[in-house]
Formats: structure tokens, C-alpha cells, sequence
């Protein structure tokens, strides 16, 4: 057995390198190696805009990838449900203005493929998100990728006390929807953030 | 169903995938839970004891929902593959007449479930989110977790052909805690151990369709085992009998004039029915 393993080991980044593949990726089941599409076609822009108290340390968008046809996964034995494969990668994203960046993801960047002999397992963007570091402190925002299609841009609000906030840096800072009591009373302690999807040209 | 048992039903079900860590590190994954958009608030994964959970946000109503996977315990009896499929296999009929390898396995991975959920009362805290808004769900064995946890925290929440925990728990329910176990009729894991809180027995297919919560959660499992569980429910001499687990403990929402404590054996747990 630990021989088998072994000999996997040493033949298998050969093997990805004489087939010019990407190297495997982890998608959470043990069945399944994820492959980057080769000639994705599905471009999408993803703008985000934020009005925080300080500069961002850092920001890039988070594109969450999922297998959207269950047919194709087997269930786990005894228990009936299934360990769907799913993944997330990240997009740079390049300052537009003050207030606004840009970045571009393939929706169809992952490679459908049959993994389990279920049939061809097909994967789509299920979640568009958008992950910044101000001071130590973690903001995200973002959505579901068919309300955003839908409806963008997508507006979140965060306490501006947040910015810098030590206590938060475990944590991170929560988002408020526009319609939150709390926003509403006090506008002037948040501030906005935004993100809208769109397709975009090859 | 209350309002918020479909989303419990299907966060049970979401917290069977394996997740990245970068989910919960970029604070920027969604999932739909009952067509509503849930942040990935926390993920758990224990090698150990094979303990996995998985924690949600929904920003506008401001609650969090703590899943908690049930996990196979026949996976942690076999050595090789072949051996390990064919233990899940007697398992699943010991379950009924023997919980004992049950017990094991959530009692391994009782300090793991503790931590976790600590650690998401405690973010939830420091984002704002009281108590009373954070949730415990799980499906099969996850139930048990989700039992227990809720006993121990105070937490509301659901269980869908859970585990019963009644005998999982080192104290009485916490005040706060409100649940409601949902289970189908014929189902051997819920039946074959009392529950904390209030049991929803749902009777026939009607019933799963009424209750789209619980067919979310356990309408695939129950499709996909539908034969092998009520085969060894046969077995077991549970089919068609009068199989309400009853509840041993009280779990209420709001104290009151105190703790809830041990109502009898045999009966006085709170039972209903969906249809």
C-alpha cells in the first residue's frame, strides 16, 4: 500500500508535466482533482467600490466555485449525503480610482469533468466576493453570483469604528445590510461598499 | 415548519461539503440557504476525530446558524476500504438494538463540537450577533451535535432524523435552548435514542412535502437509503411500530422559573406531527 503511494508520488507531477495540465486542485472530495479550464471563454468584470476611513492594505476578489449537478457525486455511504465538490480562487483586483477597483474572473475557469463516473460533473460560480485588510482587520463583501447578475450593484455597510479596530482582527468586520435600523438612525458612523458583476468581452 | 427551519434544514446539508479555509479567511463566501444569502461565518475540520461543522451569517436578520455533519461510524471501524464499507453497512442495522459505537464516535469529538461552537458565539458576539440569534442544525449523527450543543449553550435549533442526545449530555439543557427534532417515520438513527426537546414525527410523503425543511435535509438521504433503512428497521422490529423516541429532557426557550431537568423516563416529552 505505502509502496503504491510512493510510486503515485514521484510519477504523478511527471505525469501532469508531460500532459501540460495545471496542477490538481483540492475541491473537498477525496474522488475529485480540480483542473483549471484550459480555454475559458466566460469572462466576467467584478467593480467594487468602498468609501473606508484609511486606505486598504490589501484587496482582491474571492470567486466561489461549485459543482452544480449533485447527480454526478456519489452519496457517502450509510449517511445519504454528499461531499460536493467546491472551491474558491482568488482574482486581483486593480484600482480604478480613490474608491473603485476592478478585477475579471472566468465563470467557467474550473473543468468540467466526470470524476466519479456519475456522469460529467459541471461547475459554475455559485458566490462573487470581494475581501479587503485595513489595519489588520478583515472586510468582506459580496453575494450570490445570480442576484448579483440580477441586481447590481449590491450595497453593504460597515461601522467606520471598525477600521482599526484590534478587537475585530480575530474576526473580521461584519457587513450591515442598507435596510438595518442601526444604519439607518446613524449613517454618518458607516460606511458604504459596493459590488456589481457583469459579463464582460473575451 | 418555523420560519427558520428551512434554512437549519439546509445548512444541514451544506455542512457535508469540505471547505477551503480561505471561505471563512476571506469573510467574502456566500451559499443560499433558503433562497437567502448566507456568508461561510466558520468551518471546522477535525482529523483526529473526523468533526466537521460549518457556520453561517445572514446579514440582514443578523443570525447565525451552526451546522454540525454527522459523520459515519462505521468510517472509524475498518482498516482497509472493503472492511470500512462493510462495517457502515452492520452499523447502520446495529444502530437500532446497539448505539454504543454511536456514542463513541460523538463522544470523541465532543470537545472538538465544544470548541467550535464556542468559537462562533463568541465571533458572533464580537460582530454583534447576541446569542439568541445563533443556531444549531444537523442531519443523521450531526443531530446528536446539534442536541447536545444546544443543551450545553442554550442555543435554539433543529435536528432532522437526528441522533437523539438525551443520554449525551453531562448536565440539564441550558436556558435558551428551544429545539425541535424532525424525524420520519421508520427512521432507525432517530428512534434509536431520546431526544432533548420537542420530536415532529412527519408520517408519510405528504407530511415530507409539507415540510420542505426536512425533505431539504433528508429527502436525498431518504430517497437514496429509503430501502436499506426501513430493511433494517424490519429487523430491528421498529417498522411500523409505534416508534416515537420519547424525550427525556425539557429544553425550553425562555427559563422561566429555572433549568429544565429530567422529566421521567418514559415519557412527557413533547411530541408532534406536521400533518
Amino acid at each position: 500500500m505505502k509502496l503504491h503511494h510512493l510510486a503515485a508520488a514521484a510519477i504523478m507531477p511527471m505525469a501532469v508535466a508531460a500532459a501540460g495540465c495545471s496542477k490538481g486542485i483540492d475541491v473537498g472530495n477525496d474522488g475529485a482533482t480540480g483542473h483549471l479550464n484550459p480555454h475559458p471563454v466566460k469572462r466576467y468584470e467584478v467593480i467594487a467600490t468602498s468609501h473606508a476611513p484609511g486606505p486598504w492594505d490589501s484587496i482582491k476578489a474571492y470567486i466561489g466555485y461549485d459543482v452544480i449537478n449533485p447527480k454526478c457525486v456519489p452519496m457517502i455511504p450509510f449517511i445519504g449525503e454528499q461531499h460536493m465538490p467546491n472551491t474558491g480562487l482568488d482574482v486581483p483586483m486593480v484600482r480604478v480610482d480613490d474608491h473603485t477597483w476592478k478585477g475579471y474572473f472566468y465563470r467557467d475557469a474550473l473543468q468540467d469533468e466526470d470524476y466519479f463516473k456519475l456522469g460529467v460533473c459541471h461547475w459554475d460560480v455559485t458566490s462573487v466576493g470581494v475581501s479587503t485588510v485595513g489595519q489588520g482587520v478583515r472586510f468582506g463583501w459580496g453575494g450570490l453570483l445570480d442576484e448579483l447578475l440580477r441586481d447590481s450593484p449590491e450595497v453593504s455597510y460597515f461601522k467606520k469604528s471598525a477600521y482599526g479596530d484590534p478587537s475585530l482582527v480575530p474576526y473580521g468586520a461584519a457587513d450591515f445590510a442598507p435596510a438595518d435600523p442601526e444604519v439607518l438612525q446613524h449613517p454618518d458612523a458607516y460606511f458604504l461598499a459596493t459590488i456589481a458583476v457583469k459579463e464582460a468581452k473575451p | 415548519m418555523k420560519p427558520i427551519a428551512q434554512a437549519l434544514a439546509d445548512a444541514a446539508n451544506d455542512s457535508y461539503a469540505n471547505r477551503p479555509q480561505s471561505d471563512v479567511d476571506n469573510n467574502s463566501k456566500y451559499v443560499s440557504l433558503d433562497g437567502q444569502k448566507y456568508q461561510v461565518f466558520g468551518y471546522a475540520n477535525d482529523p483526529t476525530t473526523g468533526f466537521h461543522a460549518t457556520a453561517y451569517r445572514n446579514r440582514d436578520t443578523k443570525e447565525v446558524i451552526i451546522a454540525y455533519r454527522g459523520t459515519d461510524p462505521g468510517l472509524f471501524a475498518g482498516e482497509t476500504k472493503a472492511e470500512k464499507v462493510g462495517h457502515a453497512l452492520t452499523t447502520l442495522q446495529d444502530i437500532a438494538v446497539d448505539a454504543k459505537m454511536v456514542r463513541d464516535n460523538i463522544n470523541a469529538q465532543k470537545p472538538a463540537a465544544d470548541a467550535f461552537t464556542e468559537q462562533m458565539i463568541a465571533k458572533a458576539a464580537a460582530q454583534g450577533i447576541p446569542k439568541d440569534h445563533v443556531f444549531a442544525a444537523g442531519h443523521s449523527l450531526g443531530g446528536a451535535h446539534a442536541e447536545r450543543e444546544a443543551a450545553r449553550y442554550g442555543l435554539r435549533g433543529s435536528t432532522y432524523n437526528g441522533f437523539g442526545a438525551a443520554d449525551l449530555i453531562d448536565g440539564p439543557p441550558q436556558p435558551g435552548c428551544q429545539l425541535t427534532n424532525y424525524r420520519m417515520a421508520g427512521d432507525v438513527v432517530s428512534a434509536a435514542s431520546p431526544h432533548i426537546g420537542e420530536v415532529v414525527s412527519l408520517a408519510s410523503q405528504d407530511d415530507l412535502q409539507s415540510g420542505a425543511g426536512f425533505a431539504s435535509a433528508t429527502g436525498r438521504a431518504a430517497y437514496d437509503l429509503g430501502e436499506r433503512v426501513a430493511s433494517a428497521a424490519r429487523e430491528a422490529g421498529a417498522y411500523g411500530a409505534a416508534v416515537i423516541p420519547w424525550s427525556r429532557w425539557r429544553c425550553v426557550a425562555t427559563a422561566g422559573h429555572g433549568l429544565a431537568g429530567p422529566i421521567g423516563t418514559s415519557n412527557s416529552g413533547s411530541t408532534g406531527s406536521l400533518a
